[in-house]
């Protein structure tokens, strides 16, 4: 083994061993988002009631995931709306709030809840209407993340 | 003389029973909004609790401990939401050790983000202790290592004798 390949091996070596020392410190910036999702009385996507009994509870799990990079305090708000009522990933729905589940998430855990959710009011066309909030720290309040879903419901009486 | 007395004393405990009736009035309305204040302090104690939670772990502090114990005064907020049509007096005790246990999350969270600041200070000066212990070996094995071979060679074969090969 001549000279020149001897320090060419050394410097590959040198070099391995800082970036493997190194590597722990650099943070990597990854896409940050969480995950919202409604599952049926089975927890899985399919099953979901399409009419109920009024004043007869009905099952629903509730499905969010955190990809935030960091804890995050989330509430789940259940709201009341019919076919007009506006909501988007920008606008949350102006109703009536049916239920709140509030849980805090660490990073990259999944927080699988159920929700026994009674409506009192026979209808067709009601509208089940979930949007996750999570509280901002430097706020101090529960802000809407523009994460939403909804199930179609008729309600008999 | 004397009706005059007898007036005054009949207004005197007729203003009496008024105050005594206005106080009986308000007292449900005031135990209903010590309710809702201790529900809005379990709520902001949470809250808070939460936002020290979030610095530690900001601060390279392993936060499970108190997240659980976070999500258990949450678990009570919202038990005793449910329970207070049922049982006011259950629901009241459920956010009086809400608010107990997010102050006591909120407390400890300060030794945890202190305990991840200095994790991470350590790791810092670790990985900085092997960069400069890793370059330093590098440049005395370029500098010397011919040297140091040639040296532990003849240490190793020093009573190695060397023949020749048509012997």
């Amino acid at each position: 083994m001549n000279r020149q390949t001897a320090t060419i091996i050394l410097a590959s070596i040198t070099i391995l061993i800082v970036v493997a020392a190194l590597a722990p410190l650099i943070s990597v910036r990854q896409p940050r988002y969480s995950e919202l999702g409604i599952l049926g009385p089975d927890q899985t996507a399919k099953g979901y009631p399409t009419s109920v009994p009024a004043n007869q509870s009905f099952l629903l799990y509730g499905f969010v995931e955190n990809h935030e990079g960091n804890v995050e305090s989330y509430q789940l708000l259940v709201k009341l709306g019919n076919s007009s009522t506006v909501v988007s990933n920008a606008t949350y729905a102006n109703a009536p709030v049916l239920a709140t589940f509030w849980q805090i998430v660490r990073e990259n855990e999944t927080w699988i809840f159920p929700m026994t959710l009674t409506l009192n009011q026979a209808g067709n066309n009601t509208r089940i209407i979930f949007e996750l909030w999570s509280y901002d720290v430097p706020a101090s309040n529960f802000e809407y993340t523009g994460l939403w879903d909804q199930i179609w419901l008729n309600v008999t009486a | 003389m004397e009706k005059r007395l007898s007036l005054s004393a009949l207004w005197r405990c007729i203003i009496t029973i008024t105050l005594i009736v206005l106080v009986i009035s308000i007292t449900p309305i005031r135990s209903y909004e010590a309710g809702g204040g201790q529900l809005a302090t379990a709520n902001n104690s949470v809250n808070d609790a939460f936002s020290s939670v979030y610095y530690a772990e900001q601060n390279g502090g392993d936060v499970s401990a108190l997240v659980e114990k976070l999500n258990t005064a949450v678990s009570l907020i919202q038990r005793a939401i449910a329970e207070n049509a049922t049982d006011p007096n259950l629901a009241t005790a459920d956010l009086s050790n809400a608010t107990t246990i997010a102050q006591m999350v909120s407390l400890n969270s300060t030794s945890v983000s202190n305990n991840g600041s200095i994790a991470r200070q350590l790791r810092l000066y670790e990985a900085l202790g092997t960069v400069t212990a890793t370059l330093g070996v590098a440049a005395l094995t370029y500098l010397r290592g011919d040297r140091v071979y040639r040296r532990l060679w003849l240490y190793l074969y020093r009573n190695h004798v060397v023949k020749k090969s048509d012997e």
